[in-house]
Formats: structure tokens, sequence, C-alpha cells
């Protein structure tokens, strides 16, 4: 087995004047390759896990690891995780913020000491791979919702991660859309980076992860390929794929829609 | 706002240098206020309302509309010039006067303010505002500022949008159906508003470290442009019409 790209190692965080705490001893381990569907009811701790891979969040207690060294908080060590994990947020609206999207694409390279050239470059490479290349000239208010995302994957991309740790992006897509961004995230970990990605989502867990991560009470309980998730009726249980047996579609069709 | 950005993002004048149509408009500005005859005035309006649709891509119905809209403040303005209302003598009492030639300069200066107008409107019908200011900054307005507008002007559609679907909330639940119950929605939904917006303010700080972001000025790509050969034929053909119509 590789060694993992990026570890968190049981990780506590309490939010300012919160009653309990968002992480309660949470660990996972992130390899090359892999696709990671991070699953657990809402306040779970699945979003505030992924602030913590991106140094946004720094915890109470316990580690996050890249490539086996503890990350730092100071300056330059966050400007390399950041480079190396990248982090969509859920609502594409609050990361979207320049004038076109092509700024929008160019600056986190610019901000990881890309030249313009190269960032410019970067952010046409990025817009091509997320087929959004006609709007590089729009502002981000002018484009539809999926387009919106796909902007702010692009943005994210353009900065050549390795880990890709997306919030909940596929939430709330048409079928096709949400197919697009799942392509997208493929031919992200086909190239040798990995992506975790929360998710409610039973049959994007089931068609498209590698693995499923369950998260309850800020721990991440278990870690199984899907298979192990559908076919055991504990853990069919306690990801609610269960409840899907009482409403009037069979579970093989609910589960197995391609997405 | 979302139409005319839609234009200022979309005309054929999009890739022009911003600083150029500013400079352009100023410019009519500038001979309409020096010249100061009805014929220029007027040309002036023409032109701008013409190249406005032909060139920037605008209907002719949004940049009536417009007008209309500017014209509403602009005609009451000059009404004051037209009538003279004052007191008569000693014994009290108002009077209204109008003279043989007030409306004739009540008219002119109506005139020559829609021609002004018409020239800032075709400066926000074909550039994009935050071009506008990103060009500014190059002659020296504070970064701070211009990467605080940036991000506000972004704000204001993002309010916009939310400002819309919680008043359509308020409205399906009867929000609006009496007074009472439209001062309570319309007080909830500023408060509201001001609580998301400053939410929003937090993610959208985190979403931009995420990328790299450690404060100061925002890194931004120096935007290219090049104008068509046809911009500054028509810029010299405007000015042209415009100073030969002063001397008539």
């Amino acid at each position: 087995m590789t060694a993992p790209l990026l570890a968190f190692d049981a990780l506590h965080y309490r939010y300012p004047g919160a009653d309990t705490p968002a992480l309660c001893g949470a660990s996972l381990e992130v390899r090359a390759g892999e696709k990671i569907a991070l699953m657990g009811r809402n306040g779970s701790g699945k979003s505030t896990l992924l602030l913590h891979g991106n140094g946004l969040l720094r915890p109470q207690q316990g580690v996050v690891r890249w490539r086996g060294a503890a990350i730092g908080y100071h300056r330059e060590a966050l400007r390399t995780l950041r480079s190396q994990v990248g982090l969509i947020f859920q609502n594409p609206d609050e990361q979207l913020f320049a004038a076109t999207v092509l700024q929008d694409l160019a600056f986190g390279p610019l901000n990881s000491g890309a030249s313009e050239q190269e960032a410019r470059k970067r952010a046409e490479w990025a817009a091509a791979r997320c087929q959004i290349e006609h709007l590089l000239s729009q502002p981000p208010h002018a484009l539809s919702g999926g387009q919106k995302l796909c902007a702010a994957l692009a943005g994210v991309l353009a900065m050549r991660p390795l880990v890709l740790l997306a919030d909940e992006v596929t939430s709330g897509l048409d079928p096709w859309m949400r197919r697009n961004v799942l392509s997208i995230l493929d031919d992200h970990a086909a190239e040798g980076g990995s992506v975790v990605l929360s998710t409610h989502e039973l049959d994007v867990a089931r068609c498209w992860a590698s693995k499923i991560a369950l998260m309850e009470e800020g721990r991440v309980v278990h870690v199984a390929p899907p298979q192990e998730f559908f076919t055991s009726s504990t853990w069919r249980a306690r990801i609610g794929a269960d409840l899907w047996e009482l409403s009037d579609a069979t579970p093989t069709q609910t589960a197995s829609s391609k997405t | 706002m979302h139409r005319l950005d839609a234009y200022a993002h979309a005309g054929r004048l999009r890739h022009v240098h911003p600083l150029s149509k500013l400079a352009f408009a100023l410019a009519i500005i500038l001979l309409c206020l020096i010249l100061d005859r009805p014929q220029v005035s007027a040309a002036a309006l023409l032109w701008m309302a013409g190249l406005s649709i032909l060139w920037g891509g605008a209907t002719p119905g949004f940049v009536l509309r417009l007008l209309t809209a500017e014209g509403l403040f602009l005609t009451l303005s000059v009404v004051a010039v037209a009538v003279q209302i004052g007191p008569i003598g000693q014994e009290g009492g108002w009077s209204t006067t109008i003279t043989i030639a007030s409306p004739a300069q009540a008219g002119a200066l109506l005139l020559r303010s829609f021609a002004c107008a018409a020239a800032m409107n075709f400066l926000a019908l074909t550039t994009p505002i935050l071009e506008l200011v990103a060009a500014v900054q190059r002659l020296g307005a504070p970064t701070a500022l211009v990467d605080a507008t940036l991000v506000m002007y972004r704000y204001i559609f993002l309010l916009l949008e939310t400002l819309m679907r919680m008043q359509r909330a308020q409205e399906s639940r009867n929000g609006y159906a009496g007074l009472t119950a439209t001062l309570r929605s319309a007080a909830s939904l500023g408060g509201q508003l001001f609580a998301l917006s400053w939410r929003s303010g937090r993610r959208m700080e985190m979403a931009l470290q995420a990328r790299g972001y450690e404060g100061g000025a925002l890194s931004m790509l120096t935007p290219t442009y090049t104008a068509p050969w046809s911009w500054p034929v028509i810029a010299s053909l405007v000015f042209a019409t415009l100073l030969g119509l002063a001397r008539l």
C-alpha cells in the first residue's frame, strides 16, 4: 500500500461558542488515485474535516500530515499546502469573486507564484478541462448554477493540486451536470491525484467512489469499499441506505442508477 | 443592472481599452458644455444613443428606457430655469415668472444634459464597470479601494439574488398582504440580509485563503485590449460632426 498523501490524525475541533465539538478524534488517510466519498449525517463534521485539509482551520488536538510530515501554519507552509490540496466549496457563489471567469481562474496560480503568462495558460487549461472555455470573458454573476460550479472547480484545478477536497459539490445538480463534474474528478484521480468528496448521495457513493468514509459525531467510524457498505445491513443502515427500502422505488433501482 | 452589465460584457466595443472609452465619453461631455450649442447637444445625443445601439449592441428600447429614467430627473431640474418663483415686493405673496427667453434656456440646458447622460450611458453600456475600475487603478487609484470595489460589485449581484429569493419566499406566505405584514417582512428582510452578507463575507474570505490569498492586494491578470480599426475612425467622425456643427 502506498504512503498517504494527506492524513488527518485524531483531529479535535470545537467552533468558538459551540456546545459540542465538530471533530472528536477524526482520522482519515488519502492516497494517490483514491476517490473517497465522505458520508455522514448533517453536522457529523464532514465540512470541518475538509477545512482542516486545506489549513483553513487548525486542529485543537491532533495533526494534519502532508506526505508524512505535520503541516505548519506559517505563511510559507500554508502556501505550499494550498498549492497541493485544493478545496472546492459547496456554494460556488462564495468562491467566485473576480470580474471575469478568466480572472477568477488565474487567481490561485498567481497566488502560488506563477507568472501572468503561466497563470493565464493554467486558467485556460482548467477551463478547457471543465468545458467552460466559452465563458472565460463572462462575469460570474452571468453564469448558471452548474456553470458557476464548473468555474469554481476550474479555479481550484488551475492550481494543479494533487488532492481535491470537494464539499458537497454534486448536490443540487441535474444528472448531466453531475456526471460532468464526476468525470472531471475521475480524470483528476486517473492522473494520480486523489479526491475526497463529501456527499449525501448514495448513488454517487456507490458508483463513483473507490472508498466510503463514514463520519459520525466528529469521528470517521469506518472506511471501506462501497460494496462493503452496501452489502452489510449494519453499514447500510448507518449510511441511510436502508431507508430506501421503505419507499416505492426498489433498492436496486435507486442504488444502481448510473451517475 | 443585470442588463446593463450584460450589454457591457457582450458588446462589440468590449475589447477597446476602457480608458479610451472613458476619455471619449468625457470629451463628448466637455464639447457639449464648452460649445454650448443646441445643435451640438442634439448631434451628441443622437451619436451616443446610435453608437450604444449599433455598436454597443443595446436594444433601442433599453437605451430609450435609460434616457427616460434620467430624463425624469433632468426635466424636474430644469423646470426651475424655465419658471421663476419669488416673493412680491413688501406686500407679501408669491409670483410665478416666465420670460420669453427662459423656456428656450431650459430647453437648451435639458438637451445638453441629455447629451451628457447619453455619453455616460454609452460608457456604461460598452464597458464593464470593473474593467473601468481596474484601468483607473493603473492611473494611480489606491489598490485597496479598487479591490474593495471589485468585491462589493460582485456582492451587489449576490445580495440582489438573495433579496429576490427571500422576498419571494415571504410573499408566498402572505408576507406583503397588508401594511403591518409589509413593514414586518421588510424589516426582517433587512436584518436577515445584513446577517447573511456578514456570513457570506466570512465564507468568501475563507475561499480566497483556500486559493492562497494571504492578505494585501488581490492578484489579477493584466487585461489585454485590442481596438478595432473602426474605433478611432468613428470617434474622429463624432468629434468632427460636433465641431462642424458648432461653427454653423
